[in-house]
């Protein structure tokens, strides 16, 4: 079946943005990008709206959860208060949210048993000191992982919803 | 706009040089500055124009490509301070990962310590 081909009173053919090669290759790349695991999964991107992060991103999610990169200029970039639209935050942007906003901060870790090395993480809480904690007397309450991640970006996402987590039960 | 880090030029043609080819949102023209809008690719392939990438994708670059990788580590909420470990530096059983370097450099924020972690990393593989 043919597509329909949308035309002006002049009957010029009129492009849909979303036909364009540009577009479709930025959506390539974005896509790319998506995979490399920069931005923020769907799911968690909502629950940091919930939680109130209301910080300027690259790009958003519709509610189907598709992402998209707004083209624009960085001054105008997205601040998404908006109900039908979720911003979509770089990995590092929410960790420092976190940071900033609950005085949670995270390291993760790459550790060895010898045998094979994988990632864990502790989640500092800066706020709450852990009188009890033999280590280091005047410390911060430390939150482990619960597992053994064989990559960076498997523990770096369970990082944030350990995160996620600790807020939403304060 | 703080929260979208970018490497800054002079650390982006070292990474051009050391084979970063990512994709990227933006770019740098020679000397001239950042191209501020949104245009995602892989600009190192262009010999005119340098990738400006986000700090988050320089150092996955050095972890993919070199196996380095970093910990940047904030202290009682207050200083910063970076590892770089050596991922594939043979291991001998019960030893840790290669810790290249511990810098206690006390950075007041992530920002400073990231920026001297990158600067330490290029260092590393220049010297390799």
């Amino acid at each position: 079946m043919s597509k329909k081909v949308n035309r002006n009173c002049k009957g010029e053919v009129i492009l849909n943005i979303k036909d364009t090669e540009e577009y479709k290759s930025s959506i390539k790349l974005l896509n790319k990008i998506t995979m490399n695991k920069e931005f923020v999964p769907y799911e968690e991107a909502l629950v940091l709206k919930e939680l109130g992060f209301d910080e300027q991103c690259l790009a958003l999610y519709d509610l189907d959860g598709n992402i998209t990169i707004e083209f624009v200029n960085w001054e105008n970039a997205i601040n998404t208060k908006d109900n039908y639209l979720i911003s979509a935050p770089l990995y590092q942007q929410t960790f420092r949210w976190f940071r900033e906003k609950y005085k949670l901060s995270c390291s993760i870790e790459l550790t060895d048993n010898s045998r094979h090395y994988y990632f864990d993480f502790t989640i500092y809480d800066s706020k709450d000191r852990d009188w009890n904690d033999e280590d280091c007397f005047d410390s911060c309450k430390r939150l482990y992982s619960d597992g053994e991640y064989s990559t960076y970006e498997e523990a770096e996402l369970e990082c944030l919803k350990k995160l996620i987590g600790i807020v939403k039960t304060k | 706009m703080k929260e979208i880090r970018l490497v800054p030029l002079d650390l982006s043609i070292e990474l051009k040089s050391l084979g970063f080819d990512d994709p990227c949102i933006t770019w740098y023209w020679d000397d001239i500055g950042i191209y501020k809008g949104f245009e995602l690719g892989n600009h190192n392939k262009n010999p005119n124009l340098i990738s400006a990438p986000l700090f988050y994708q320089a150092f996955k670059f050095f972890k993919d490509k070199y196996k380095l990788y970093k910990n940047i580590t904030q202290y009682y909420g207050e200083s910063f301070y970076f590892k770089i470990d050596d991922m594939v530096h043979p291991r001998r059983f019960g030893e840790y990962p290669v810790e290249l370097i511990r810098d206690f450099g006390e950075y007041s924020s992530e920002e400073e310590a990231e920026l001297a972690c990158l600067k330490k990393l290029i260092e590393i593989v220049k010297e390799k």
